[in-house]
Parts: C-alpha cells; structure tokens; sequence
C-alpha cells in the first residue's frame, strides 16, 4: 500500500511550487490580489486530495491542473465576465516598445478572460492545442479559434515583430 | 514563430515580485475541504445507517475509525479545539493540566489563552484573571497581564490578546502579542459604562482594531494608528462580538450579519421576540438561539448559519453554552459527550467524554464572570 503524504511534505511542495503556479496565475489574471488568492486555493484543493497523491513528484502537475481549472471555473462567473476585459484600449503599437512589459501586460489585460489563458497556457506554458482544451474543458476547435482571435488583437497592440501573422492558431 | 511572445512572458513572468508562500493558509484551507467532504460522507453514511437498522452499525464504526487517524498537533488544536473537563484542559492531541478553575478560553494563532483564578481551592473572584498561553503543542507559558475584572478578546489567526482597562477619567485598548509575552500597544478612549458592570468596556479584535461597547455605541479603536470611531450601525449597551470583520446586530424578531461598514450580509428571522447570536472565531458562521431556548421549554431549535452562503441547519439539544473549534465548528457538550458540529450538514462528530459535565468550559463559551 502506497504510503500517505504528509503534512510536512506537502508544505515543502507547497513552497517549491508556489514561485512558479503564482507566475502562471498572474500573467493569466494580470491582478497580483486574484493570483495569491487563485494560487492559494489551488493548493487547498490539492491538499484536499492529498491523500490521493501517491507519489509526491506528481503533485506540481496535479496542482497546476487544479489551477488552471479553478481559474476556468472562475471565468463562468457572471461577475468576472462584466469585470473584464477592459474597454480601455492601451496605447497604440507605435507609441510603445513591444519589448516594454507593460505594453505586454496592458495588450494581455483587453483579451478576454478565457482568451488570455488560452495565450498564457499556449505560450507560456508551452501547452499543445489538445492540452489546453483538455485543461479548460473546451472543445480544440475553440482553442484554436481564442488562440485566432488572441493574436490577432495583440498583434495590433504589440505589432508583427512580436506577433507575426505566420502565428496561427493551428499550429500545436 | 512564437518565440518573441514566448519570451516577451517569460520575461514578465521572471520579473514579477512574487509574494511569500503560505502553506499554512492553504493548509489550513484545505482541511477544510477535506473535513466538508468527510462530513459529507458521513452524513450520508447516517442516512444509510437509518435505512439499514442495526446492519449500519458496522458502517459508522468504520466512519469513526477513519475519524481517528492522528493529526498534527496544529491540525488537532484546528479541528477539535479546546475545552476543560474533569481537571484537565484538551488541546487538540494534548492534555494539559492547568492548576486553576478556568473562567474562559480564547483561540490565538499562538495557542490558546487561558483566563483563570488563582491556583489552588481559593474562590475564583472577579479580581482573579491569570493568563496561560497554551500551545497546540501542549506546552504552556504563564503570560505577564492579569485581567482585573475585565474581559479580553482575541482572534484566531492572529497573536494578539485585547482588552480595556480604566486610565485617567477614561479607559485604554491594550493590544498584547501573547507569543512574545509583549505589549504591542495602549490606545485612550472614552465613553460611558452605565450599561456593563465592568472596570472598562468588554471588547473584541479583528485585524488592526479593537472594538469597544460603550453605553451608546461600538467604539473601532485602531491600535496602529490609534484612530477611534464609531462601528457603523452598532448601538452599544451591549457587549458586540466583532469576528474576521462582521457583527451580528440582534434586533426584535430578526438578527442581521453585517459588515463593519454596516451593510446587511445575512438576515436571520426568528419566531420570538429576542435572539441572541454567536460568531464563530473565523467569522464564517452564526449561531442564532431564540430566546425561547435558553428560558423555557417547547422551544424554537437553534439554528447554525453560513453567513457567505446562507446555507442553515437545525442545532437540536441544549445550545448553551456554546463553544468552537478555531476554525468555525461549534463545540457542544451534550450529555457526556464534547461534540464538533458544523454548519454545511450538522453533522457531529464526538470529540471528547467528560466524567463531570458541570466541570466542562469550551473555548469561545461565556460563562459569566
């Protein structure tokens, strides 16, 4: 019989873990308030099911699973949908350095919630199309089509050197 | 093709001022979903078990015997809470010995604080408030202030022991750290107290303040910045229990959960003319008993509520007095039995037997003094 994590294994994985789920959590958010709180509930569920974790190396995956759910279920509120995204455009390409993290993080705020983590967990992440879907419980089909409609809104914010229109949504 | 976006977020990502874990939070959270969904299971076992007649038996053994696989220490002290009974005083895993009567017990993120009269079989008078800090690992320390005819307050998630006490013609707020042993600050205020037979106003602490009932209203002391304000909406006369940011305002025939700008959170009608209520520690639930059920019998039940859900199930037996656990189950001594209740399905689990239930004393339980 497989023995149980402990409390004190768990707190090590939760510190090791927590840079990196925080980051993920953020850039998909953009709000430092929102990702503590998603990161933080992450971890509880993970804790929750921790007895069903039989080997430790597999919890970062668990916990980002957890994550990227928690984060999905949190764009079906009705709340969060009227919140976001912006309908303040940030500056125009010209005005900004694409390489400018701030015009990065202003072109990620106008995207909608959904198309956004479909960009962190793509790009970030490095998650093929089947992956992501499979990670927001959506069909490939829509992926593909958040990822199309993604790029092309932050290739107007950002311009074709960081978005070139070669950037589809195909491409897994 | 996708590097330079690719890199564009790692970059971002790299530079982001990333905050401090806090595995103890999510912890401690996460105990909670763990125990929601045991609750769960058991409930629904008991149903079985009504369905199945004795056969049952069998089932809820085995739900008790999962019940006593062995916790931290800090999840036991979490989980169980504290009582005194029969001479001893249970902490979480621990039994402890405190060689005094208990008047009351107050949950820090410390351990528990302990107000009792002097050692021995002197009488326990109003003059008589020792302080014991006793840790959820079971050590104990004995702590500097004593509680002259006051009461104290404090919160679970936090180190921090309130209290008032007279100064000049007024009174001050005293905010002590009860892990360090250490005042971490005095703050003066006035106001009546025609109304409480105190030295200086009851109180209670949540965050940065400390909430003082005054004859006519709630004063928010604010121990940083030593601003003092009224509690919006509080109308004094009467001794405000303020838990993790909400009140409860007991008013003719309803009592209402507000927040500490006022604003309405819960409502709770009762068939009687007067209520009274009881926050948990966390501030996640309130326990609303109908006059009726603390004078007579044929009485209203009374009845436990999620305050962010709404959510409200019967509390059967004698309510009082009421106890918890630091994290939100109401503790209860029914019979011989210390039982762990909560608010999402009333299940109860047994946490304890007492010999002699009249020397029972749950944490967060008033028992006069």
């Amino acid at each position: 019989m497989p023995r149980r994590p402990s409390d004190g294994e768990f707190t090590e994985f939760a510190h090791a873990s927590w840079a990196s789920l925080y980051r993920t959590a953020y850039l998909m958010l953009g709000d430092a308030a929102e990702a503590e709180d998603l990161v933080q509930t992450a971890l509880a569920k993970t804790y929750a099911a921790w007895p069903k974790v039989r080997d430790v190396n597999a919890a970062p995956g668990y916990a980002r699973t957890v994550l990227v759910n928690t984060a999905s279920s949190w764009f079906r509120k009705r709340s969060w949908r009227n919140e976001r995204p912006t309908e303040v455009l940030p500056d125009l390409v010209d005005e900004q350095d694409p390489s400018d993290r701030p015009a990065l993080m202003s072109a990620l705020a106008v995207l909608a919630p959904r198309q956004r983590a479909v960009v962190v967990l793509r790009y970030y992440e490095d998650l093929s199309v089947a992956q992501v879907a499979s990670a927001l419980d959506v069909s490939e089909g829509t992926v593909k089509s958040q990822t199309s409609d993604a790029l092309a809104r932050l290739r107007t914010l950002l311009g074709d050197s960081v978005v070139p229109h070669t950037m589809g949504a195909t491409n897994d | 093709m996708t590097e330079r976006l690719s890199q564009l977020l790692h970059d971002e990502a790299t530079a982001l001022d990333v905050p401090p874990p806090d595995a103890h939070a999510a912890l401690t959270r996460g105990r909670g979903l763990r125990r929601r969904r045991t609750a769960a299971t058991a409930a629904v076992a008991a149903a079985v078990v009504a369905a199945l007649g004795a056969g049952g038996v069998v089932a809820v053994d085995n739900l008790r015997g999962e019940d006593t696989v062995q916790l931290s220490d800090a999840a036991a002290y979490e989980q169980h809470g504290v009582w005194m009974a029969d001479g001893a005083l249970h902490v979480g895993n621990h039994t402890v010995d405190i060689d005094a009567k208990i008047n009351t017990v107050h949950y820090t993120s410390a351990g528990v604080v302990v107000v009792s009269g002097p050692t021995g079989d002197q009488p326990v008078g109003p003059e008589d408030g020792y302080l014991t800090l006793v840790r959820p690992d079971g050590t104990k320390q004995a702590l500097e202030p004593r509680l002259v005819d006051v009461e104290a307050a404090t919160s679970p998630d936090s180190p921090l022991l309130a209290f008032a006490r007279p100064a000049g013609s007024g009174y001050e707020a005293v905010v002590w750290d009860v892990a360090t042993d250490k005042l971490v600050a005095t703050v003066p205020f006035d106001g009546g107290l025609r109304w409480a037979g105190w030295a200086a106003p009851p109180v209670a602490i949540s965050g940065d303040v400390v909430y003082a009932s005054v004859d006519r209203e709630v004063l928010a002391i604010n121990w940083k910045t030593g601003t003092v304000e009224p509690l919006p909406g509080a109308p004094g006369s009467r001794w405000e229990e303020v838990r993790a940011g909400v009140w409860a305002d007991e008013q003719s025939g309803q009592v209402v959960v507000r927040d500490l700008a006022g604003s309405e959170l819960l409502t709770v009608p009762v068939d009687s003319d007067f209520a009274e209520s009881y926050l948990s520690p966390d501030g996640r639930y309130v326990v609303v008993v109908p006059e009726d059920d603390f004078i007579g019998e044929d009485a209203e039940p009374a009845t436990m509520h999620e305050i962010a859900s709404g959510e409200a199930r019967a509390l059967p037996g004698d309510t009082l007095p009421l106890g918890w656990t630091p994290d939100g189950h109401a503790l209860r001594l029914v019979g011989h039995e210390i039982r762990s209740c909560t608010a999402i399905d009333s299940a109860c689990t047994t946490v304890g037997q007492v010999d002699d239930p009249e020397s029972v004393r749950l944490a967060e339980a008033y028992y006069g003094s």
